[in-house]
């Protein structure tokens, strides 16, 4: 085989939920697809990566600092909702039933993965509460219904105990052990309103 | 419940084939090593969704096939049908209830009730205390809605506390939100273990007397938790208050378990007593006691089920009746058997299943089920 396919079919691989079969399978359609289909694909990934980072202020996948959340004048600044990763603001935002801002802690502790508080940016969201204005006084929390969910959901309460910002979670709706990523906006809209206080 | 055709493919020695069940159940007769074992097992697949012998998926496949799937159709008490896919390719297990693919096995798990009885139960008497708390779990997780859920999220819980103490230098905050979650599903899982035993035990204890000759032995569900949280030993308690009891003591005792490296309390430490008389059963108890205990907590679950929720498991029995001997209480199994759906495994015909008029004869040979 060629270093070069064997290269490719490697990296495909390393991809999440593609396996060496499916690599292999994809690896062949690219050699024997249009060549300018094959380029447009290496050339978005480039972009992608030229172009696209992470919102210093939310965490948010964004191409502009701040991005389109945080700049949109119209919505609601004083609510955030804390989630686990930029593909769950997707979710709620297509729900379309949310105005507020967010803040994504990329994952959630899970000591049994080597996640503690501090691979997370709740130091991030401390400092946002002491220095936004106006002022955050409402938290929703709205990480996944896991058992490591609810822990990082307590661990926010925990931090903000004693301080002015209201923290509820959204509980109601959601199927344990169900994931965020994948519920209809209409269950994710539920949920948000069926939120409760901690 | 009942069973009333079970599809079989590749699984173990057995052929493949689909089998028409009767409605009161079948003796199935055949030497050992024969295949009448696995027939039992192949049903309580429907149940357990694993091997009630402990073996691994794989070791069910047939030797030299790729797969083996168990497909079966039953009623409940209402005459609604249901039909479940248990299947296994080497990989990954796949569960099909009513032609849709279910991947939580919780989803699953229950769906089909029988309650099987093999000369291995013993163990959940003779072996350690953590056998007899996978005993409850099981029954609890078929039983009660949301219990499985509950067990899952304390274990990891308890997992994650477990990581964090070993490390030592974990701050308070970092591991209060486990010990939180362990408080609220350790308390569910106490609370529906004691609840289970409080109801099974009046049950047993009659059953006990009559197959044990008027012997008396009774069961009680012993816990730390419990204790602390001064319950009185009805078979309910303040499920809050019991959480209350339990966080505190995980705060109390976090610096003692963490040069220990783990959690010391908790439900994964509880145990289900037997006592026979004053004494207690696994130190003291005969063989042939020990085994009448196991037989008759089995049989009180069943019994259990029938009261409280009108539900009649399926009973699938591995050659018991040659290990009880007086005729009372053989007289007093088959009455009972003739209650519920029953499968019951035996070498060759014997004078006791006279009694068991109502079941149809099957010969299991070389993997072969046919009418005797
Ligand atoms: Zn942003």
């Amino acid at each position: 085989m060629s270093r070069s396919l064997e290269k490719l079919i490697k990296s495909l691989g390393r991809l999440p939920g593609i396996g060496e079969k499916t690599a292999g399978r994809l690896a062949y359609h690219l050699l024997k697809c249009p060549d300018e289909q094959a380029r447009q694909l290496a050339e978005s990934i480039g972009q992608l990566r030229d172009n696209v980072f992470f919102c210093p202020r939310c965490g948010n996948i964004t191409e502009e600092d701040p991005c389109d959340i945080c700049r949109d004048e119209r919505r609601e600044r004083t609510v955030v909702c804390v989630v686990e990763e930029p593909s769950d603001i997707r979710a709620i935002e297509t729900s379309g039933s949310y105005r507020g801002l967010y803040h994504v802690l990329g994952g959630r502790l899970s000591p049994l993965e080597g996640m503690g508080p501090d691979e997370l940016s709740f130091g991030k969201l401390q400092q946002r509460i002491e220095t936004s204005r106006p002022r955050i006084n409402e938290l929703i929390v709205a990480t996944n219904p896991s058992v490591e969910g609810d822990a990082t959901a307590l661990y926010i309460q925990q931090m903000l105990n004693g301080s002015q910002v209201r923290v509820s979670r959204i509980a109601c709706g959601l199927p344990a052990g169900g994931h965020l990523e994948y519920m209809d906006a209409l269950t994710i809209s539920q949920a948000l309103h069926g939120r409760h206080n901690l | 419940m009942r069973v009333d055709r079970l599809k079989l493919d590749n699984f173990r020695n057995l052929v493949n084939a689909t089998l028409e069940f009767a409605g009161r159940g079948h003796l199935l007769i055949g030497d050992n090593g024969h295949g009448k074992t696995n027939l039992l097992e192949a049903i309580y697949y429907l149940t357990l969704l694993r091997s009630f012998r402990g073996s691994q998926d794989s070791e069910c496949i047939r030797f030299g096939e790729e797969y083996f799937s168990i497909r079966g159709y039953w009623a409940d008490e209402q005459e609604s049908r249901e039909n479940l896919v248990v299947g296994y390719d080497g990989r990954r297990k796949k569960l099909v209830l009513d032609g849709v693919e279910k991947r939580k096995v919780s989803e699953v798990f229950g769906a089909f009730k029988s309650v099987v009885i093999c000369p291995d139960d013993i163990g959940i008497v003779q072996e350690g205390p953590s056998v007899r708390r996978r005993y409850l779990d099981i029954v609890l997780s078929l039983y009660v809605p949301g219990y499985l859920d509950c067990l899952k999220r304390y274990r990891r819980a308890l997992a994650s506390r477990n990581v964090l103490l070993k490390r030592h230098a974990t701050a308070a905050n970092a591991i209060r939100p486990w010990e939180v979650e362990m408080a609220i599903y350790g308390a569910r899982l106490v609370t529906g273990r004691l609840e289970f035993t409080g109801q099974v035990e009046p049950v047993y204890g009659r059953l006990f007397e009559t197959l044990g000759g008027g012997e008396q032995s009774s069961l009680r569900y012993q816990s730390d938790l419990l204790k602390a949280a001064g319950h009185d030993g009805g078979d309910t308690v303040d499920q809050e208050k019991l959480a209350q009891v339990f966080e505190q003591r995980l705060e109390e005792r976090r610096s003692v378990e963490m040069e220990r490296g783990t959690t010391l309390s908790g439900p994964q430490t509880d145990e289900l007593v037997f006592d026979l008389g004053e004494r207690n059963l696994r130190s003291f108890g005969s063989q042939g006691q020990q085994r009448t205990a196991v037989i008759c907590l089995k049989m009180a679950e069943a019994e259990l089920f029938q009261h409280s929720r009108g539900i009649k498991p399926v009973l699938l029995l591995d050659d018991i009746f040659s290990e009880l001997d007086p005729h009372r209480s053989q007289r007093l199994l088959a009455e009972l058997l003739g209650r519920h759906q029953s499968f019951i495994t035996a070498p060759r015909m014997e004078a006791v299943f006279d009694r068991l008029g109502h079941l149809v004869p099957l010969k299991v040979e070389q993997g072969e089920v046919r009418p005797l």
